[in-house]
């Protein structure tokens, strides 16, 4: 079998050459594009936030990507404006049946420019709570505290109920504290109030409020809210916890016993669980 | 007994402690650089760095390597790591064009740091626990502060019990042609110095805070040097941020903030 050199020669330059052109130039333009957005993102990070600063790099990009894509069909000598017809046509197909991702795209903008949170805020969203690791183009990422990843689609977040928990700085912390009835209830709230005054973690102001929610046949219910530093939320919440019991347990309060209601035929009796 | 704010040689492998108000400092110097440990306590006491017990195990420790010729320490007062709030007793009114001077006091903080060409600092211990609070509306800007538990004085006679506390003048200016009324007042300590003057008492720069309305935030200059309540007072400690010009911020507050229900 022999070669016919001078074909092949011209094969390559009329198809091999050229392709491998294109690709070259394909790769360029992305590298080119992933530059420019990684540039941009360093630059607004510090201005506009983590979150805005990525959603404009990664359009930027896109648009960069686009624009080489086009600018590679012109040279090629593809008549570039039935190309765009050809695209535009392909693009009312392709919306109809991508609109779910139109959709979720939108709605990442939209959250973008409204910011409800941003990348860190700690969010609770259809049951799950976690702290925003991204917001991408089409979904945002929140990691749940036992380390999975949640990935919520952007419509959902702008449709839906979601709350963010560290908009502010500081939280209050309401605590539903029940004694036994038989207690006197200025006392309880005296010796509260001394215990969230010994805690440093408590602010004086927000002045904290301790109030009398109900009085049933089993307990006194107090409401205590205190506000605290976000970031000290659960330790705080815990150590109030933990002082008020031991305290309770320090001046004699007793908490309300478990009771069941046994009913005996027309008549009904009372157990009372006792502690120990 | 007064606390003596000096530079301290250490032994390897000796413990040494302090007292200064609610804390209680344990310092050992260990083989590759230093080991503190720390407590805050009731009742208040004041001594000296003395050769002790080692600490009990169940405190706070910390440890720090640092270059083998960091053998001395060096107990230096500092102020506390947030702004603090005074609340005077009563609101106060000050007329219009006019201006008022008053005395806080702050309690320091205990740095302890290396007696080397660059100190190395081994810790900020807080010398009394005091309640965080928050200064402004709870759903709008504000800042987190410490909560005095001293009162705003407008005479330095009427200060008692200033031992392990910094006293700060406070000079409020309303510049406007309205009476001003106030509740409390928050203090950016962070850009202060502490000086100390020959009678042992501590003492910050003065602290200007202008008033210009209820709409605007206050101007607050920062003195350079000692007060002139403390003249020929020594310098201990630079700030912790060195105060910008121009500096405005909210500060002055009429209203304390209450429960919305």
């Amino acid at each position: 079998m022999t070669i016919n050199t001078s074909k092949l020669n011209a094969a390559m330059s009329d198809y091999a050459l050229p392709f491998m052109g294109i690709c070259a130039w394909l790769i360029f333009g992305v590298w080119v594009s992933s530059l420019l957005a990684r540039l941009l993102y360093t630059g607004l990070s510090h201005k506009l936030g983590a979150d805005k600063a990525r959603a404009l790099s990664k359009g930027a990009k896109y648009l960069l990507i686009v624009l080489f894509v086009v600018s590679l069909i012109r040279g090629a000598g593809v008549d570039i404006t039935a190309v765009l017809g050809a695209a535009g046509v392909a693009g009312v197909a392709i919306g109809f049946a991508s609109q779910t991702s139109l959709s979720n795209l939108i709605s990442g903008l939209f959250l973008v420019l409204e910011r409800p949170f941003k990348i860190g805020d700690l969010i609770e969203v259809d049951g799950s709570t976690g702290t925003v690791h991204s917001i991408e183009l089409l979904s945002t990422y929140i990691r749940a505290f036992d380390n999975r990843v949640i990935r919520v689609p952007n419509e959902m977040l702008a449709k839906s109920k979601f709350v963010n928990l560290t908009r502010y700085p500081i939280r209050r912390i309401d605590l539903d504290i029940r004694v036994a009835c038989k207690e006197d209830p200025i006392r309880v709230m005296t010796v509260l109030r001394e215990v969230i005054i010994a805690n440093p973690a408590c602010f004086n102001e927000p002045e904290p409020l301790i109030a009398l929610k109900r009085l049933s046949g089993v307990s006194l219910d107090f409401l205590v809210a205190v506000w605290v530093d976000r970031k000290e939320f659960l330790a705080t919440r815990t150590s109030l916890l933990r002082d008020i019991k031991e305290r309770f347990d320090r001046e004699g309060i007793s908490l309300p016993y478990g009771r069941v209601v046994v009913v005996q035929g027309a008549g009904e009796s009372t157990i009372n669980f006792v502690k120990g | 007994m007064q606390f003596d704010w000096n530079r301290y040689t250490c032994e390897t492998g000796v413990t040494y402690a302090c007292e200064l108000a609610q804390l209680r400092l344990w310092l050992q110097r260990i083989p590759q650089g230093w080991q503190t440990a720390f407590r805050h306590e009731v009742p208040h006491g004041f001594a000296p760095l003395r050769t002790s017990i080692p600490a009990p195990s169940h405190v706070e420790r910390r440890r720090f390597v640092t270059p083998p010729d960091a053998k001395a320490v060096r107990l230096v007062p500092v102020l506390p790591d947030r702004s603090v709030v005074s609340r005077p007793e009563e609101r106060i009114e000050i007329a219009p064009r006019h201006k008022g001077l008053f005395f806080v006091t702050v309690p320091v903080w205990l740095r302890v740091q290396t007696e080397t060409p660059r100190p190395i600092a081994l810790g900020d211990y807080p010398t009394a626990l005091l309640s965080k609070t928050w200064f402004g509306h709870p759903a709008e800007d504000g800042e987190i502060g410490y909560a005095l538990t001293t009162r705003a004085r407008q005479e330095i006679a009427s200060l008692t019990d200033v031992e392990g506390r910094a006293i700060c003048p406070v000079l409020i200016e309303n510049h406007t042609h309205e009476a001003m009324v106030f509740a409390q007042f928050l203090l950016s300590v962070r850009h202060m110095s502490v000086y100390q003057t020959a009678d042992g008492k501590l003492w910050t720069n003065e602290c200007r805070m202008g008033y210009t309305g209820s709409l605007f935030p206050a101007s607050i200059t920062f003195g350079r040097t000692a007060p002139e309540q403390a003249k020929g007072a020594k310098l201990l400690s630079e700030p912790r941020e060195a105060p910008s010009s121009g500096l405005t911020a909210r500060v002055i507050a009429d209203a304390i903030f209450k429960q919305p229900f």
